[in-house]
This record gives C-alpha cells, structure tokens and sequence, in this order.
C-alpha cells in the first residue's frame, strides 16, 4: 500500500509538472514568438544598412590597391589652367573620415579671370585623383564681359601620413 | 464492471456433477471439464484453476444462487447517469427484502429512457456471500469472481441465441439439478427472473405441479408486460439434455401462451461457460468485491494501479521532455537570431554591439559613418556642384538673363542680376525650384537700361 501511495504520488507530482510546464510553454509562446519577430525585424533593418557604403569603400579600395595617397597639387593645376600668380590658394586643416583618409579644403581666390579659364581649372581638378571638387562659389562679374572674380571652396581627400 | 482477465474459469457444481469451463479474453469459453464432483480429476482441475487465481494468473468464477440474489430494474425520474447514480441505493433499498447496506449490490451500466435512467441492480446479503464463499472453500475453491446466476444466464442466451428482432419477446428456462430459474426479456434486454426451488432432475414429479402453476402465472405476466401475443421459450441447464423430459415440461404449459421452443447446445455447462465468458471479458457482476474481494484480484488490482500510476508517469515525463525540447528549440533560435544580430551589428558598427541596443547603436554608427563617407560620395559623384553651377549659368543664358553676382554652396544658393522682363524672372525662379531649390525672388529695381533687377536666394530642399 505504501509502495502504491508512493507511485501514485510520483504520477501525480510529475502529472503536475507536466501540466505547469506545459501551461508555461503555452503562455510563454507569444512572448517568445514577439521576441523572436523583433530580432528578425531589427536584423531585416540592419540588413538594409549593410552595403550602404559599398561605393564608398570600393572607391577607397580602389585608390588604397592603386596607391593613391595625395591630391594633385592644387597651385600646379592653377597655374597649367589659370597662369602664374592668378589663383590665391589658402588651405584649410584636414578633418579625419573614413578608412584612414581624410578631407582637405582649399580656399581658392581668383581675382580676375576669364569663365572659361576658371572652368578649365574646376574640370582639371576634378578629373584628378582623388579629385578636388567644388564646394562653394562665389562669382562677382567685372565690368570686362566673361571675366570676374571667384572665390572658390574646393575638397579632396588624402590618405593620413602615418 | 469489474476489468477482463487473460484467462477465466467458470466453475458449476451441482447434484455431484461438476463442469468447469476455461475462457480467454476473446475466445468463446469451453469445457474444461465434466465429472462427478467428487472424482479425483474433479479434485485436481478445481485445485489447478485454485492454484492459477492464487498466482493471479486467472480468475475463477462461480454463480451465487439465484435464490439469494435479488436483481430489479431500478429507474430515476430524470435524465441524468450522474444524478441518478446518487440514488440508486436508496431505490434498491425501498425493493430489498434486507438492508442494502448489508448487502454486496451491483449495478449496471444505466440507460436514459423515456426520460428517466434506468439501470440493473443485483444484490447478495453478505452473510449469505460469506457462507456461500466459505461452501465453495470446503469444495477446494476459492473464487475470485462470484457472479449473479440469473444475470450470468440471460447474458449467455444473449451471446448465444442473439435476438434477431430488437423487440423480440423471449424467455429462458434453466433447468438446475436442485432448482430452476426463468429469467425474461425483450429482445438482449434482461428484465426479470423467477427461481423455482425445484428441479425436474431431482423430484420430476414434485417439480411438474409446481411447473403447471408458476409458468402459467410467470409467461402470462411476461406476455402482459411486454404486450405480446407470443414468445421465444429457450431451454437450458443440465436438465436439458434429457429430450422426453423436455417434451413433457412443453406439454405441461398453458395451451393459451403461444410459445416457440428452442433448446441451446451443450445446455448442462450452460451457466459455467457464462462464468468463464463474463468474468474473462470483464462483463460479468463480482459480488466478491470491495473488502470481500479475492487477495489475488487485489494484489492484480494493485498491480493494475501501480502500471496505470507508472504508465502517467511515462506519459508526463514524455510531455516534461517535450517542453524541455521545446524550451531548447525555442533559446536555440533566440539564441541564432541573436548571433546573427550581433555580428551584423558589429559588422555595420565596426565595434562589440551592447545586447539590446543593436539597432540604436546601428543608427549612431549609421549617421557617424554617413559624415565620414561623405567626401567619398562626393568624390565619386560625376555630377557633383560643378555640374549644379553649369546648369544654372546654363538656364540664365538661355533666358537672357545677366548675372552679376552668383553665390553657390551645397545648401544655398543667391543670384543677383537682370533679366528682359519680369515674367523671365519667374521662369528662372522655377526652373531653379525644378532643379531642387526653394527659390524666395526679390525685385532690386530697374538696371540703367530699363530690365528689371532681381535678387533670387534658394535653399536646397530634403529629398529634392
């Protein structure tokens, strides 16, 4: 008789257990199943961040494998497209980005120059490499007709001497 | 009910004549044996089938006479088993000669008819089952299973001879060595029984007289109660085996009771095939039941318990596995999501991403490597502003419009000039708004020449 009490408590506590265990993996289901949901949303979101620079890096890649460090020198291209002593260039201190590299701005003041000469100049710098590329502008015509003076903010990139 | 047993004997002693029959759980039950109850085989079948029970190896049933059971239909004025089964010992109690609580009661499977449940009863006074018990001890056995005699009857007729109409009216007459009992139905249902403590094989001529009387008064009523103008009269017992014996008790019935004769086969071991039968399938009424029970059925009882108490065991440790599977699968998958959230975070981040804060941190290193990027994206962009500040001289040329004063960053730009009229104004203020400025335009007056000034200051819109 002791000998089936003690089996009778053991299927009943285990019957118990059973039966709460159970009831806590029927109602821990939603909970589970929400936090799961919002895991696969965060790393859905996050998946559509990845790659966003792609461009980016395989441009820095590029120069990196190409061993393109430095920017054209800005008063030699002044000087090929402008002629000596026309383009008053003021450089300002690089801010660090990405990959070890990091930006430069050049303060460029042309006085007095023909539009045409001042193209040529913005196109040769930014088919450089990396390029010098326009930031700002501001064109205060002269008197003379196709000629004015231009205050430039020009931007390239540099790889971080070590 | 009490539960089914792998083998079963229904043992029949009567007027020195003992037949035993032997039964399997889905067999049909056969005769062990048929002997003088005081032969040596005899001794020895009834001690072997003593020793199976003992071992718990088989059940051993015998019939309490019919004489000392009362079995009655009770019935309960409502349509509920549950209800009804509250009160069928005070039902039975109002039908008993003798208090129910002195008595071992059995009642059937209850049935809701008519809009009452309706349910068989049986009950045996305990002396008169301790006294019979200890008759069937001086004999050599000791039966597991004592069943009701009439009952036992009726179901065997059933089993053999199955009614081939539902409404079927029928009576069965088992002729006894020392009695006789004539029990009634209408199609398998039992209704009653009558015992006569007499018998054609003891006292043929005492029992005769007795015959004439009480089968009229009993198959008239049975005619009566069922409304019928006819019945099916079936003859067993070991009394049945003697054909002019047969004839004779026919002959002596009513002329008016329109009766169809009918005897069963092998009628002498008629009652210890029922035995064998009901106590192996478990259908049979064990009187022997509660604290009268048989040590053997207890010890197999408890054995059942303990099996059924292992078998939930097996079964809630099997759903405790199953959850803890379950629990495992679940922190598993938890578990992946989160690596892979880790690492692409980190991968996007650059650095170890706190749990929990993958997506914020994403954002911040979002927006911090946007800034860093940038000058790559406009290193790369084959537009940029150079092609902004053509498309603008551009336009101006082809409006005829004179700039003297231009200004362009990437968030603003102002223009100060003079255009042909002021309707070429507006058409270079939108075309500036086409090109993704909010333009604001002023007029600055009239240049020496008559054309109107403007002043134009735009800032580049989101998105534009």
């Amino acid at each position: 008789m002791a000998d089936e009490r003690v089996w009778k408590g053991l299927a009943v506590a285990l019957a118990a257990l059973a039966a709460a265990a159970t009831l806590h993996t029927a109602l821990s289901a939603p909970r589970q199943r929400e936090l799961l949901a919002r895991k696969e949303a965060d790393l859905a979101k996050i998946r559509t961040f990845a790659g966003r620079w792609a461009a980016e890096d395989a441009l820095r890649a590029d120069w990196d494998r190409r061993q393109i460090a430095q920017p054209a020198d800005l008063a030699e291209l002044a000087e090929s497209a402008l002629g000596t002593g026309a383009a008053k260039i003021s450089p300002r201190s690089p801010v660090p980005v990405a990959g070890g590299w990091q930006r430069r701005e050049a303060a460029v003041e042309l006085p007095s120059v023909a539009y045409a000469e001042a193209a040529t100049f913005l196109s040769a710098a930014a088919a450089a490499e990396p390029p010098w590329r326009l930031r700002e502008i501001d064109v205060r015509p002269a008197a003379e007709a196709g000629k004015g003076a231009l205050s430039l903010v020009l931007e390239t990139l540099e790889k971080k001497r070590p | 009910m009490a539960r089914g047993c792998k083998t079963a004997y229904g043992l029949d002693v009567s007027a020195g004549r003992l037949v035993l029959a032997r039964c399997g759980r889905r067999g049909a039950p056969q005769v062990a044996l048929a002997a003088a109850a005081d032969s040596d085989e005899a001794l020895r079948a009834v001690q072997a089938a003593t020793a199976e029970t003992a071992q718990g190896a088989a059940a051993l049933a015998v019939a309490a006479p019919a004489a000392l059971t009362a079995v009655r239909r009770l019935r309960a004025p409502f349509a509920s088993v549950r209800k009804a089964a509250k009160i069928w010992p005070a039902l039975f109690d109002v039908e008993l000669p003798f208090p129910v609580e002195s008595a071992a009661c059995f009642y059937g499977a209850p049935r809701v008819e008519n809009g009452g449940t309706a349910a068989l009863a049986a009950a045996l006074r305990r002396s008169d089952l301790e006294a019979f018990l200890e008759t069937c001890r001086a004999a050599g056995a000791d039966p597991t299973h004592c069943d009701a005699e009439a009952l036992a009857l009726w179901s065997q007729h059933v089993a053999e001879a199955p009614p081939a109409r539902a409404d079927g009216v029928r009576a069965l007459v088992w002729l006894g060595a020392d009695h006789v009992v004539v029990a009634r139905g209408r199609g398998a249902e039992f209704m009653a029984a009558h015992v006569l403590r007499a018998s054609p094989v003891a006292d043929p001529h005492a029992f005769a007289a007795l015959w004439a009387g009480r089968a009229r008064q009993i198959l008239a009523a049975h005619l009566a109660e069922t409304s019928a103008t006819e019945l099916d009269l079936w003859w067993t017992g070991p009394g049945a085996e003697d054909e002019p014996r047969l004839a004779d008790l026919r002959r002596a019935l009513p002329a008016e009771i329109a009766c169809r004769h009918e005897t069963h086969r092998q009628p002498a071991s008629f009652l210890a095939r029922a035995l064998a039968r009901r106590a192996a399938d478990g259908s049979g009424v064990n009187f022997r039941a509660g604290p009268d029970a048989h040590p053997a059925v207890v010890r197999a009882e408890s054995r059942d318990r303990r099996r059924a108490y292992l078998g939930v065991a097996a079964a809630a440790a099997l759903v405790l596995a199953l959850n803890l599977g379950e629990a495992v699968a679940r922190r598993g998958r938890l578990a992946a999501a989160q690596r892979e959230l880790a690492a692409l975070a980190r991968s996007v981040a650059g650095e170890a991403v706190p749990r929990g804060q993958e997506t914020l941190m994403v954002e911040r290193a979002i927006s911090r490597r946007d800034e860093e990027t940038k000058p790559f994206r406009i290193a790369r962009d084959p537009a940029g502003m150079e092609a902004q500040l053509a498309r603008v001289i551009e336009e101006a040329a082809a409006l005829g419009v004179e700039i003297s004063q231009l200004g362009l960053s990437p968030a603003a730009i102002s223009l100060r000039g003079a255009a042909p009229n002021q309707a070429v104004v507006e058409t270079f203020a939108d075309r500036l708004e086409a090109g993704g400025w909010s333009v604001q335009s002023e007029a600055a007056g009239t240049a020496p020449d008559g054309r109107p000034q403007f002043i134009l200051k735009g800032m580049v819109r989101h998105g534009g």
